[in-house]
């Protein structure tokens, strides 16, 4: 006995971008326990999505379960005890850590009977979910960093945020919107040393932080990006957020006291809520400004659904997956501005058209890499960053190293760890 | 007469045996919970640490290594860093915690009037929980915050990597970068969390003093006074010396506390600047089951072990030194 809809309503779109999940066939009152991360805002567009699966499929029962902190653990130790949800988010460590172990439901059957093309979805984003020729998990959306510049701060120093297109741009225009002196100096830009921002621009010199399982990022042309960005510490036009008493860039934005940040999405949501106090601020986005003969590149970051390979209902799992992530779900998501869709074709959707931020941040999704992938593999990924940001990234921006020299140290540091 | 005396035993032992296994029925539900969680799970960590265990795997992929997880917990060298760490902070928090709390306990053992609102004021900091005291020295030490102001000097309190004794190496004109790690000392903030500790566990060990001097006979003051010793020549020869098992258990149970120091970190810095704040039990936790790291729950749990074993020897040697006298 199988369900699905038989309303007059068309469900072209309910998996990947032209797919339908009612060709799935769901098995008959199943259940379904779906674990999700994130704060209130998220959990309730989330529990909208789920709700609308279930006018699709009436005959199966979804339960959210929230887990708003700690989420990896409790879900490693839901698999270690057994009693993991059946439909779950997975980001890079997870896919990394129940995968290669089967832990997993593939996906593929699924989209091929749903009619899902894998093309649908950004290759660079999908390839994290991928494992030995299969499917484990399909991104729900993703998020991107580019470069906020306060308006005000802009037009008050002469600068067009538009005609920013080169490292020296940006150097002259941190330089020129750079004002005051002591507690209450304005920087042009605000500093994070995390190679999950600065390596972006490692990345547009060519894949200059690991090639062939080798850290490569202490060559001339990683050094090139970490000096480029010391540079405005060097030059007092940019400083470290925590010096300037801040808990992130985004809270040195809103607070004036950066006219630039290199940011994902979620400033956008931060500064619209008026307890940040910014909510008159008007910015500008633009994409990381390209080095002489280099290209365009970003982090990307992304989360996906999946399935549970012991579920008791793996249809039904299935198709929440796909619907999940699908072209009618996700399209009912953009309007919350939180997320960036997965799928290529809702990249023209007019809200992108209204919103020039919103436009510039998904045009990143083409020309972006997943922290995951070119860091090692989900696995190593985290000690790979550990490694780069507190054995190059932190000596070199607290000054208590020379950048080639504490490359050259982490590139040691991150050698043993890919070996391992 | 030998038969009645043989029954009289018997009817003894069964009493005997009959109130042994009511007392152990009284105790059967701690013994069975701290068998299960404590000591269960001791010895499950214990041949954890043999193995290669993941937190991120199912436990069936677990495989035994032998003693590669403490092998490479004595190579590594984040562990090593936070060892140095935390001996300074050992060192330094114990120390000034134990000295704080007697001259604190003194003071408030005297009779004063309104001593009793003193008391419960003193005691206010340790009600706290050390995350709301995290919380809230967490502002006090921006850069922009309270202590600066006071001071008047502008400290990255909580973003300082600079070891507290570069100066000194500075005199002799050593470069304190060319100094094995541990004898470059604790860095700036390394010491401003070690203020912080200090000052929130004070009062709770100087509960324990305060409880202690009460109990010291007058006496020995009486007498002591005649023999022409008053004030701090009391204090020296007859409090100090009366006060030594307390001493000795405040010290151990302060060893404990500080080589166990987490949460602070946790809030605070993150084991940062430079490693600077990585203590061994936030360096566990973080490999055990810290987001983004490969979750190795046996090396962890080795490094867990050899912190064990550290703090055990250095109790012994303490409780060595400064119980002895007073057992006489």
């Amino acid at each position: 006995m199988t369900t699905s809809s038989t309303g007059t309503t068309s469900t072209e779109g309910t998996a990947g971008a032209k797919g339908d999940v009612t060709k799935l066939s769901v098995e008959d009152g199943a259940s379904l326990r779906v674990a999700v991360s994130g704060n209130a805002t998220e959990q309730r567009l989330y529990q909208e999505g789920i709700d609308r699966f279930k006018a699709i499929f009436p005959n199966v029962n979804v339960t959210m379960e929230p887990i708003p902190d700690q989420y990896e653990t409790a879900l490693k130790a839901g698999f270690s005890a057994g009693t993991a949800q059946d439909v779950f988010v997975l980001n890079g460590e997870l896919m990394g850590a129940f995968a290669p172990n089967n832990l997993l439901l593939p996906l593929d059957d699924a989209m091929a009977t749903a009619g899902v093309n894998p093309d649908d979805y950004y290759e660079s984003l999908l390839t994290l979910y991928q494992h030995e020729g299969k499917t484990y998990g399909l991104p729900k959306d993703f998020g991107a960093l580019v470069i906020f510049i306060n308006n005000a701060m802009a037009q008050q120093a002469g600068v067009d945020p538009a005609s920013i297109k080169t490292w020296s741009d940006l150097s002259a225009a941190a330089e020129k919107m750079t004002s005051g002196e002591g507690p209450g100096k304005v920087y042009g830009m605000c500093l994070n040393p995390d190679i999950q921002r600065y390596g972006a621009s490692m990345l547009q010199n060519g894949n200059a932080i690991i090639a062939d399982n080798k850290a490569v990022f202490n060559q001339p042309s990683g050094l090139a990006a970490v000096e480029f960005w010391y540079s405005f510490k060097q030059n007092g036009t940019g400083e470290l957020f925590k010096e300037m008493g801040k808990g992130w860039c985004g809270e040195a934005f809103s607070g004036r006291n950066a006219a630039m940040v290199l940011e994902g999405g979620w400033l956008i949501p931060f500064l619209a809520d008026p307890a940040n106090g910014a909510t008159d601020l008007e910015y500008t986005a633009i994409p990381i400004p390209v080095p002489d003969g280099g290209k365009p590149a970003t982090w990307l970051f992304t989360n996906a659904f999946a399935a549970n390979a012991q579920t008791k209902y793996p249809n039904a799992a299935a198709a929440l997956v796909l619907f999940l992530t699908s072209a009618v779900n996700q399209k009912a998501l953009i309007p919350s501005g939180l997320a960036l869709p997965s799928l290529l074709s809702l990249a023209d959707d007019p809200y992108f058209g209204e919103n020039p931020a919103q436009a510039v941040l998904v045009q990143q999704g083409a020309v972006g890499h997943l922290a995951d992938v070119v860091l090692g593999g989900p696995l190593k990924k985290g000690d790979v960053i550990n490694a780069l940001n507190v054995d190059a990234m932190e000596q070199i921006f607290l000054g208590a190293m020379p950048p080639q020299q504490a490359l050259d140290a982490a590139a040691q540091k991150v050698d043993e760890i890919l070996m391992r | 007469m030998a038969e009645a005396m043989t029954s009289h035993r018997r009817r003894q032992s069964q009493l005997a045996r009959r109130e042994a296994i009511t007392a152990y029925l009284f105790i059967a539900p701690y013994l069975l919970t701290a068998g299960i969680f404590t000591f269960g799970v001791l010895l499950y960590v214990f041949y954890t640490s043999f193995t290669n265990l993941s937190a991120s795997y199912a436990a069936a992929s677990a495989r035994f290594v032998g003693l590669d997880n403490y092998i490479r917990a004595f190579r590594d060298s984040e562990f090593r860093i936070a060892l140095a760490n935390v001996f300074w902070y050992f060192i330094i928090v114990t120390t000034l915690q134990t000295i704080g709390a007697i001259l604190l306990a003194s003071l408030l053992n005297a009779k004063l009037r309104g001593m009793r609102f003193f008391r419960t004021m003193l005691y206010a900091p340790s009600v706290a929980s050390s995350v709301v005291m995290s919380l809230i020295f967490l502002w006090l030490y921006l850069r922009t915050g309270f202590i600066n102001y006071v001071l008047g000097t502008n400290i990255s309190w909580l973003q300082d990597p600079r070891p507290i004794f570069a100066p000194l190496y500075g005199l002799f004109g050593v470069d304190v970068s060319s100094v094995p790690y541990l004898f470059r000392g604790p860095s700036i903030t390394w010491v401003a969390i070690m203020i912080m500790n200090v000052f929130s566990t004070i009062p709770t060990f100087m509960v324990m003093f305060l409880a202690a001097l009460q109990d010291i006979p007058v006496q020995l003051y009486e007498a002591g006074a005649i023999d022409g010793a008053t004030g701090w020549k009391a204090f020296w020869t007859i409090t100090l010396p009366l006060l030594r098992p307390v001493i000795s258990l405040v010290v151990v149970l302060g060893t404990i506390g500080t080589f166990l120091v987490f949460a602070q970190i946790s809030i605070m810095t993150q084991g940062g600047p430079l490693r600077t704040t990585l203590a061994p039990l936030y360096l566990i936790y973080q490999k055990t089951l810290g987001t983004g790291t490969q979750a190795e729950a046996g090396f962890g749990a080795a490094m867990a072990f050899i912190l064990a074993g550290i703090i055990i020897l250095i109790n012994i040697v303490q409780r060595r030194y400064i119980e002895q006298p007073s057992d006489v």
